[in-house]
């Protein structure tokens, strides 16, 4: 009688509990994108326009991994002022939110852009925004639209108007090749070249102000590292000691660069001070020491060594030059880049065992944990987007390299146009100016 | 380094007996490359092989003529194997003897793995090759090791015998 | 958990139920119980306290089974719920209380033979008296009618006594037969008188005592009553408990609901990490269509906040809130708050 009395009490006190404050704790949601509608811009000019706009803002959210975008061919309808818009429709067929936008002449080459993002579910507009421009940067509005709708409804920075170097090689038969140093668009269009040469070119790095390539070059018929103003083209030999010269990365305060030198007999890591040209040793070890990658507080230097049998990546302390092991899991881990955060560690990884392949694995710095983000086999150059959504990379498709992106989580894979020829060595620029 | 065998230690152990006098640190000379501008090309340019001293399909001399001059290495390996002895030692007599002559080892990997750490293990094999000519008479100056990693496969392809055909020293005798 | 702690309730209810009906069926319940060692007033004081808790029991079963029967109408509109639950509870209530005067009829029929019994007994030993009189309430009562009875018998010694000496005197005026007639007359009235006075005062004794067992009637009288007041209330509070659990239950399920259909909606980001938490506060119409969902804790992440009061708008209407009755609803749903808190992200 005592418990059922006590039973009741404790029910009592749950149900007034209950009426004080009902909290409902949600832990599980859908691994999926977020859907967005991109209505065609309205245009009622005499000539189509040179680009649809559109099109590329859709593109732009769908390969960032958080955004599914609607096809054109299941919108009822075209609205292009928020008058036209009938949010119920919308909701119905899915949509989160919803942009459209329209364009008109200002006379002459010069356009206005209007765009708007609307909230589907709580029809409310979100953004808003008139843009000049001419038809010749409309590539560039579209992006610029896309970071600004991305980072509205993300919270993060987009990276779609930044851009991509990479490198590509064509076998012209007979022993001769065709490399060349190619500048893009985050999403490969506008492909330029800004180097050609018939010996290889390697491993472009940006200066973290987005205004310098740094790469290695067989022009002189030995290794040499190169440094590339973009602006004016004008180009500089930084470094060519005897055997190699190679891997330079820029440091985040754009003052140094890290390299790998072997004039003292075997691979080592550099930095050089740009503006005093002083050479500063990093590593001591009869071992391969390569690949350096800058942490973003420039404190340390990640790099490739097999110091310890196999290529692991380690991290040096520029302070006290302490190394510590930061990869254990696979024979083989290298070529790791690290995002803005510095949490992350994006690397090409060999699982242990027999036959496995090389593959673009990212580590999570703070827990250990590793996971391996593509399914093919010779994947490698990792690079990562400055806002660190997604990771590009070079993989083979029959017998052309080809570029491939992949978001951090995994959830959404692309590949790039390709262009002519073997693509390889992608490097993903800073935000730029 | 830790599979070092025994050859490497000797052939290392004879080089410096050998060669210690007339070995001369070739990287102050490179040094004086370091900050040479090469000027203002706007954008493209296409930098060829012209000024070069290679000189890949130029004849051997008739000394050598016969010799094998492309050596191939085991998986991940960059030790000198048995069967490349005979015509490496060849070549070393032939360098030990003509002073002027000079050769030029390219280094290679396969494709798999990456390019920098690529370029480390082609020069490394470039490498053993070096002190093997040097340990059987050349002379330090005659050999210059260039590595080019993975990115002149000799041939394409993605499987073990392309790989196999790809792990390889190119030795190339240096125009007069 | 839920299961056994309806199974231990009903089980003791439907164990109690066998009880009350063996006890309804005759008046042997007392040798019916082969371990019962005590004396019979203790077993009368068992069936009183065991009425008690069987008429509780028999509540909380009932109250058992209106939570029960307000599940099942869940589906149904309120207002006929609220209208068939009412008749019913009313009903059952007039079950119950004709149930318990039955019982109270019955203890009572008990009681008054027990009286009796102990009375007898009473005459036969006052050791049988001592032990009743340390026994509480009812015992007490005996006692009381079984002095009342004592001092009956007492007087009617007296009487007895007085008739003797009458007797005695009579037999003395026998002897004194010489005396007048009319003195022996006289005698003869005397006792004729004394006779009739001690009738009347045995029956003046009588009466009062009829007269105080009716007092003590009313006042058992009284006493039910109030048992039956205290009854009354216990059902109420029964009642309330098991609206209330059912209340708790239905929230209980509504939350599920709730969460499985903001589940449904909220897109997790890669850009998400273990730990971010938002706090989302939700105003619902009783249709359950979302009035407003305002972010009340941010995560400091604006794309996840963002996620969170989109996933509540996606749902737009929580469909099975219309369900509610409106009280449980005005409680409980009219506004609530929905804690985001991703587990088992990559990182």
């Amino acid at each position: 009688m005592k418990q059922r009395l006590l039973a009741c009490c404790v029910l009592m006190l749950l149900a007034f509990g209950a009426r004080a404050e009902l909290v409902i704790e949600v832990t599980q949601g859908v691994d999926a994108p977020t859907p967005i509608a991109v209505v065609p811009f309205g245009w009622s000019g005499a000539t189509p326009l040179p680009e649809d706009l559109a099109e590329i803002v859709s593109t732009d959210l769908y390969r960032s991994g958080f955004f599914s975008a609607m096809k054109r061919g299941d919108m009822l309808s075209f609205p292009q002022q928020q008058a036209q818009v009938f949010f119920r429709d919308w909701r119905v067929s899915g949509q989160n939110y919803l942009l459209i936008g329209r364009v008109t002449s200002t006379g002459g080459e010069q356009l206005q852009v209007t765009y708007e993002l609307y909230d589907v579910l709580k029809e409310t507009r979100v953004l808003g925004e008139q843009i000049s421009g001419s038809t010749r940067n409309m590539r560039d509005i579209a992006h610029y639209i896309s970071d600004a709708v991305f980072e509205k409804l993300t919270g993060l920075r987009g990276a779609f108007s930044t851009r991509i170097a990479y490198v590509t090689a064509q076998n012209q038969g007979g022993g001769r090749h065709r490399f060349s140093l190619q500048l893009a668009d985050a999403d490969g269009a506008r492909a330029r070249t800004i180097l050609e040469s018939r010996e290889p070119i390697m491993s472009p790095s940006w200066s973290k102000d987005g205004s310098k390539l740094a790469y290695v070059s067989f022009e002189s018929s030995r290794p040499g590292i190169y440094v590339q103003h973009l602006a004016t083209g004008k180009r500089e030999k930084i470094q060519s000691f005897a055997g190699l010269n190679g891997a330079p990365a820029w440091a985040p305060d754009g003052q140094r660069l890290a390299l790998t030198l072997s004039k003292d007999g075997n691979p080592e890591i550099y930095t050089l001070d740009l503006a005093r040209r002083q050479l500063t040793r990093v590593t001591h070890h009869y071992g391969i020491d390569t690949e350096p990658t800058w942490a973003p507080d420039g404190q340390s230097i990640l790099f490739t060594s097999d110091r310890g049998g196999q290529p692991q990546i380690y991290r040096v302390y520029l302070a006290d030059r302490r190394i510590e092991r930061v990869t254990f899991e696979g024979n083989y881990n290298s070529s790791g880049k690290l995002t803005q955060d510095g949490r992350f560690l994006a690397m090409v990884h060999r699982s242990a065992g027999a036959g496995a392949a090389f593959n673009i694995a990212v580590q999570d710095l703070k827990t250990g944990r590793l996971d391996i983000l593509t399914q093919t086999s010779l994947d490698e150059s990792p690079t990562i987007a400055p806002n660190g959504s997604v990771v590009l990379y070079a993989t083979q498709q029959g017998n052309n390299g080809v570029l491939a992106a992949v978001s951090l989580d995994g959830r959404v894979r692309f590949r790039m146009p390709s262009s002519s020829g073997d693509v390889r060595e992608p490097a993903w620029s800073p935000y730029l100016q | 380094m830790r599979a070092l065998n025994v050859t490497k230690v000797a052939a290392l152990a004879l080089t410096f007996a050998w060669v210690a006098g007339c070995s001369s640190t070739s990287t102050q000379t490179d040094s004086a490359d370091m900050g040479g501008s090469m000027g203002s090309d706007s954008g493209a340019m296409t930098s060829g092989s012209a000024g070069m001293g290679g000189l890949s399909g130029s004849e051997l001399p008739a000394e050598v003529a016969n010799l094998q001059t492309v050596f191939y290495f085991d998986f991940d390996q960059s030790s000198v194997k048995g069967e490349s002895f005979a015509d490496l030692e060849a070549h070393a007599r032939y360098l030990a003897s003509n002073p002027q002559a000079s050769v030029r080892l390219e280094g290679h990997a396969d494709e798999r793995g990456t390019r920098e750490y690529n370029i480390a293990l082609g020069e490394r094999r470039g490498n053993a090759v070096a002190r093997f000519l040097m340990v059987n008479g050349s002379n330090a100056g005659q050999v210059e090791v260039i590595s080019y990693g993975e990115e002149k496969p000799a041939v394409m392809g993605h499987g073990s015998d392309s790989w196999a055909q790809n792990r390889r020293v190119e030795l190339k005798y240096a125009g007069r | 958990m839920d299961k056994r702690s309806y199974l231990v309730p009903s089980l003791l209810a439907l164990v109690l139920h066998a009880g009350v009906l063996l006890l309804l069926a005759g008046h042997w319940f007392d040798h019916a119980d082969p371990r019962e060692l005590k004396p019979r007033h203790i077993q009368a004081q068992m069936v009183d306290l065991g009425a008690v808790s069987q008429a509780l029991e028999k509540q909380t079963e009932q109250a058992r089974r209106i939570e029960e029967a307000r599940k099942k109408d869940e589906q149904r509109k309120q207002s006929e719920r609220d209208k068939a639950q009412e008749k019913q509870r009313q009903q059952e209530l007039a079950a119950q209380e004709k149930a318990l005067k039955e019982r109270q009829a019955q203890e009572q029929k008990v009681k008054d033979q027990q009286a009796r019994e102990v009375a007898a007994k009473e005459k036969a030993t006052k050791e049988a008296e001592q032990k009743a009189q340390t026994q509480r309430q009812e015992k007490e009562k005996a006692r009381v009618a079984a002095e009342a009875k004592q001092k009956a018998d007492e007087q009617a010694k007296l009487a007895a006594a007085k008739k003797k000496q009458a007797d005695e005197q009579a037999k003395a005026a026998a002897q004194k037969k010489k005396l007048a007639e009319a003195q022996a007359k006289a005698a003869a009235e005397k006792k004729k008188q004394a006779e009739v006075a001690a009738k009347a005062k045995a029956e003046a004794k009588r009466v009062a005592e009829a007269k105080r067992k009716q007092e003590e009637q009313q006042r058992k009288e009284a006493e039910k009553a109030r048992e039956l007041q205290e009854l009354e209330k216990a059902i109420a509070q029964e009642q309330r408990i098991a609206a209330d659990r059912a209340s708790q239950q239905l929230m209980t399920t509504m939350a599920d609901y709730i969460n499985a259909e903001l589940s449904r909606n909220w897109r997790v980001s890669s850009a998400f990490r273990n730990g971010m938490e938002a706090v989302v506060e939700i105003r619902l119409f009783p249709s359950g269509e979302v009035d407003s969902a305002n972010l009340v804790q941010s995560s400091g992440d604006s794309g996840f906040d963002n996620a969170a009061v989109q996933a509540v708008f996606k749902v737009d209407r929580f469909v099975r809130v219309a369900e509610v009755d409106p009280l449980t609803f005005e409680r409980n749903l009219r506004k609530f708050r929905v804690k985001f808190r991703p587990e088992g992200l990559r990182w």
